[in-house]
């Protein structure tokens, strides 16, 4: 029959419209309920609301606290500077040997990584992780952190810190 | 209590009451005129504001989105930050431009617009003008606006804007004929073309004893708004932005803002001619003050339902929708014309004539339908034949 077409496309409009009001899908405690058969609106208001980033999302790099002494991790041992296929990381170690060998400077120039976590993977201490960060931009042209700033970066994100993630 | 009864018309009669104290007859005429028109005025400026904020959230809604909602309650400031931001604009004349015809387009384009309030009433006793040809006035003026569009169009130098134009020319001498069929079918009810007179005469509101005419009226008139199923001019997969793609700034804002006031002009046309008007189950015997409110409430769900089909239809393309002007939409308002005639003829009795017009309209669509499906069976299996030939 004609019309029939019509009817339907003005009922599907009709029904995401009263849906939008009555519908279960947006934020509730805390979290972001996306089912689609729940209905409602979906959008996400950025800057006022934030979708939780997964673990294996690759923000910004960030270094780690021993969280016994509280020092970071890193033994400048330049593994993750030769993994680094845009050379963007740079490392200076203090004058102990091995395992006392300690960082005494660390910059990771922000604008030329490509996020692909190769420095991570080489990293034979724990020391670096990828945070979830990923509001990174800046007014300056080049951006480079030096250690005390990947290690802010490592006390804000650092899941272990924080509980979050009991399985790592 | 006397007084707020019927507020409104009090106010008005207060004021020219206490005018004729120390003016002449001539001036207090002069000053309420004047005052009535710039009130008129101020409610088609003020519908711009409210329609576009209603549209985008009405439609982000029915997308599943939020529409506007930064600025102000509910995203209400959103109209006044738009308007600002394009009052900071560049004005620009294209080179080539006939540049006194681009100039006055902007602002012919909105009189006509402005215009069709003059005779609209709101109320009991709240209006304009009673004119005794009401209808005929809001007839004529709405060609009116497109000429300045096909000015617009012509004067701005570019292909796509007179494109649009000669569509928009196109569209509305099409879609005119089966509006004004059943603008005439109303007023061969009525006996009058006086809008005052078209809403008293309304007991029972011919949307409910004439659906059929009222859905042609619907069609034809969201064609003659150029709103979307029907935004041929200025269809911006096709056109760009149809004939004001050379406009900017507030010249812009010019075409936009009669778009909407012409949006509530048609709303209220069709509010009077088939809904009843300000009239609502006898309320407006009661509470007279409440009258306007009626009215736009009634305006809001017509716009509402303009605003829906928005949402859910996709552009028809232009020789199907002239192709459906005059196959489909003439006739039926012609037949229309026709039934009611007799009926109004053969039948006596307001109620009664209602129920026959219902049940008349109602054979009339079945009869439609089934004209419909074995002619449109008929063009389909020969397009599919032809199809199946071309592929074999």
């Amino acid at each position: 029959m004609y019309f029939q077409g019509l009817a339907k496309g003005l009922s599907v409009t009709l029904k995401h419209f009263i849906q939008s009001y009555t519908g279960k899908t947006g934020i509730e405690d805390g979290e972001r309920i996306t089912e689609p058969s729940l209905g409602g609106m979906f959008t996400v208001e950025y800057p006022d609301e934030k979708l939780p980033m997964y673990p294996r999302f690759r923000g910004a790099l960030m270094h780690l606290r021993d969280p016994e002494t509280g020092e970071a991790n890193c033994t400048a041992c330049g593994l993750c500077i030769t993994a680094c296929p845009q050379d963007c990381l740079t490392v200076e170690g203090d004058d102990g040997k091995g395992k006392d060998r300690r960082a005494e400077a660390f910059t990771y120039g922000l604008s030329e990584c490509i996020f692909c976590g190769l420095c991570v993977e080489a990293c034979n201490f724990e020391a670096i992780e990828m945070s979830s960060d990923y509001e990174l931009s800046s007014s300056e042209r080049e951006i480079v952190w030096d250690l005390e700033r990947l290690l802010a970066q490592g006390d804000k994100y650092d899941r272990r810190q924080s509980g979050e993630d009991e399985e790592k | 209590m006397e007084f707020l009864k019927d507020l409104f018309v009090n106010i008005g009669l207060w004021f020219s009451g206490w005018l004729t104290g120390f003016m002449p007859a001539w001036g207090v005429e002069v000053v309420t005129g004047f005052l009535g028109a710039i009130i008129l005025v101020f409610i088609g400026l003020f519908a711009v504001l409210i329609l576009t904020w209603g549209e985008r959230k009405v439609i982000g809604r029915m997308q599943d989105r939020i529409g506007p909602n930064r600025w102000g309650p509910y995203g209400l400031f959103q109209p006044i930050a738009d308007g600002i931001k394009m009052l900071t604009k560049e004005d620009i004349i294209p080179t080539g431009a006939d540049r006194w015809v681009h100039l006055v387009a902007p602002i012919l384009v909105i009189i006509p617009a402005v215009l069709i309030y003059a005779v609209i009433p709101f109320g009991d006793g709240l209006r304009g003008a009673d004119l005794n040809i009401g209808i005929l006035y809001i007839v004529a003026l709405s060609t009116i606006g497109t000429i300045s569009i096909l000015m617009a169009g012509w004067s701005s130098n570019n292909k796509y804007s007179l494109l649009g134009a000669f569509r928009a020319v196109a569209q509305l001498i099409t879609y005119e004929i089966p509006l004004v069929l059943s603008i005439i079918t109303v007023v061969l009810l009525t006996g009058s073309m006086s809008m005052v007179e078209i809403v008293e005469n309304q007991t029972v509101p011919y949307m409910v004893s004439m659906p059929l005419v009222f859905l042609v009226f619907m069609v034809a008139a969201s064609a003659e708004l150029y709103r979307a199923p029907f935004d041929m001019i200025e269809a911006d997969s096709e056109l760009i932005a149809g004939y004001f793609t050379e406009y900017s700034g507030m010249k812009f804002v010019m075409f936009f803002m009669a778009e909407y006031i012409n949006l509530l002009a048609m709303s209220g046309v069709i509010v009077t001619l088939f809904m009843g008007g300000w009239r609502f189950f006898g309320l407006e015997e009661i509470l007279p003050f409440l009258n306007p409110f009626i009215f736009f409430a009634k305006c809001a769900f017509v716009i509402f339902l303009f605003w829906w089909t928005r949402a859910t239809f996709p552009r028809i393309r232009i020789d199907h929708m002239l192709g459906m002007a005059w196959k489909a939409l003439v006739p039926i308002a012609l037949v229309n014309l026709l039934l009611v005639g007799l009926v109004d003829k053969l039948v006596e009795g307001t109620l009664l004539t209602s129920g026959v017009l219902l049940i008349v309209n109602i054979i009339e669509m079945v009869i439609l339908l089934a004209i419909l499906d074995k002619v449109g069976g008929k063009t389909r299996a020969k397009t599919m034949e032809r199809v199946a030939a071309q592929q074999g």
